[in-house]
């Protein structure tokens, strides 16, 4: 991230710290930074505003599809919402909060915290992944899902800790999928290898871990969605093009604790997949609806799809969960729009996602 | 990670903490422990021959029990040297603690500790 830290000096110290400590780059004024508000669209176009049945991202990832065809609308799963909180009681989310928590910035829980959205974020994206039809339009992906929305980003931010904690409430919470439109730019190519332990902790628990990869632009990405093992989402609009500000870059792991030394170096790309990230309609707290960009609102609907996936097959009792979370992701990958380049490529991943070939293709290996 | 105090802090800034001593206010960090990391198996895929994670390897019933039993040391070090518990993340394999630069000193020295990174901010 930065690779500095905040000190309080005083004049002397200050003028004595480039000596003191040699390894110092260089020394900056603490300016104050606001976090980029999240991009609401006012003027949608046409083509986005004629689906009047759903979310245009909806129809695009197929759910529509699924649910008319295999009945499921994510019924029996649960998401978990790492996020800047949920309002529960908008008419589309109401009742579908199973789970809450909030964490502080230690990643200490919050006793007695109830909850709510400390910001619009958490519930846009709740909306995606479980939003219902109140507003006469689905903007869920999988209406039927339950929610665990664990607020750690108060206000926009948070720190490492919190979204940790928040993490590890998550596995607890037998959550099905961990959905994370978070992140801080890298430019580095060293993961932190605390997300890296939790996000296989979560994979050995059999849980996906669908993390946004940033909105800063072709070849950069940002943290956790960057690392090997997170499942990494970039954002497409309503023709499929990818969104400008969607992040995505290829890194290499030259020694890590948590791979086979024959597997290395490994060199890897990101997204791993992309999915709706522009004009994307969804719920803001106040029982209104908002239109969002960004790869945060491409997340959920790949969150919610695997809660789709999940759904309408057997995955879950037939396979063991150390192995799960990479089927899932597998599939999902093996079944997406091929646009872009072929293969794997910086903007779209492997592609955009397409949960009703994703379930069809579980369902031909006996899922 | 090297077994010097100074080469498991993975951030400069933090390094400069350290040699800042008391003379400074706490700064919240994450204590990672030094346990065995949870493997991953990899297999080929067909055709491109790429290596792709396939599952997490479970730690035998012995390795588990050194884990346990490692972690436990740490929170007690941890405890006795900042002088309360702090808090522990069992996903992460860490813990958090907000420690001044003679306590982040003493931290790196211990054995029992893998690596101390800074709790970054992030953003939505």
């Amino acid at each position: 991230m930065a690779r500095s830290a905040v000190l309080h000096l005083r004049r002397d110290d200050l003028a004595a710290l480039p000596e003191t400590v040699p390894e110092i780059r260089e020394i900056l004024p603490n300016r104050v930074l606001r976090v980029p508000p999240v991009v609401e669209v006012r003027n949608l176009p046409a083509s986005v505003t004629d689906n009047k049945a759903s979310s245009w991202g909806v129809l695009a990832v197929n759910a529509l599809a699924v649910w008319g065809a295999y009945g499921v609308l994510g019924a029996g799963t649960k998401v978990a919402v790492l996020d800047t909180g949920i309002d529960d009681t908008h008419p589309d989310l109401q009742g579908k909060v199973s789970d809450w928590a909030e964490f502080d910035e230690n990643g200490q829980p919050v006793s007695g915290s109830q909850p709510h959205d400390s910001g619009r974020h958490g519930t846009h994206v709740a909306g995606t992944v479980a939003g219902g039809d109140a507003s006469g339009q689905w903007i869920g992906v999988a209406p039927q899902a339950r929610l665990a929305a664990g607020l750690v980003l108060r206000g926009g931010s948070g720190t490492d800790a919190q979204v940790l904690a928040g993490m590890n409430w998550a596995v607890g919470t037998g959550a099905d999928v961990v959905s994370m439109s978070l992140g801080g730019l890298t430019l580095g190519p060293d993961i932190p290898s605390t997300y890296t332990a939790a996000i296989v902790t979560c994979l050995r628990a059999g849980i996906p871990v669908v993390t946004a990869i940033g909105n800063e632009g072709e070849q950069t990405s940002g943290s956790p969605g960057n690392d090997l093992f997170a499942f990494a989402v970039g954002a497409t609009d309503h023709r499929d093009l990818p969104a400008g500000f969607s992040g995505g870059r290829t890194q290499v792991i030259q020694e890590s604790a948590f791979i086979p030394p024959d597997a290395l170096p490994l060199p890897y790309s990101k997204p791993d997949v992309s999915a709706p990230g522009v004009a994307v309609v969804s719920a803001v707290p106040g029982g209104q609806w908002a239109a969002f960009n960004g790869t945060s609102m491409a997340t959920p609907h790949v969150s919610g799809a695997v809660a789709l996936l999940l759904s309408a097959t057997s995955i879950r009792s037939q396979l063991q969960a150390a192995k799960r979370a990479f089927l899932i992701q597998d599939l999902l990958v093996g079944s997406v729009e091929e646009l872009g380049e072929s293969g794997q490529d910086h903007r779209y991943g492997f592609g955009r996602i397409d949960v009703l070939r994703a379930i069809g293709f579980a369902k031909e290996r006996g899922f | 990670m090297g077994d010097e105090p100074a080469a498991k802090v993975t951030d400069p800034a933090l390094l400069a903490a350290m040699a800042a001593g008391d003379d400074m206010r706490p700064v919240s960090v994450l204590i990672e422990v030094d346990v065995p990391a949870p493997r991953v198996g990899f297999r080929e895929e067909p055709g491109s021959g790429r290596r792709v994670p396939a599952e997490v390897l479970a730690p035998t019933p012995e390795e588990q029990e050194a884990i346990d039993a490692t972690t436990a040391a740490a929170g007690r070090f941890l405890e006795e040297v900042l002088g309360g518990p702090p808090v522990w993340l069992e996903a992460a394999n860490a813990f958090v603690a907000a420690t001044t630069g003679s306590q982040l000193q003493e931290i790196a020295r211990s054995r029992l500790v893998k690596a101390i990174h800074p709790n970054r901010r992030l953003g939505a």
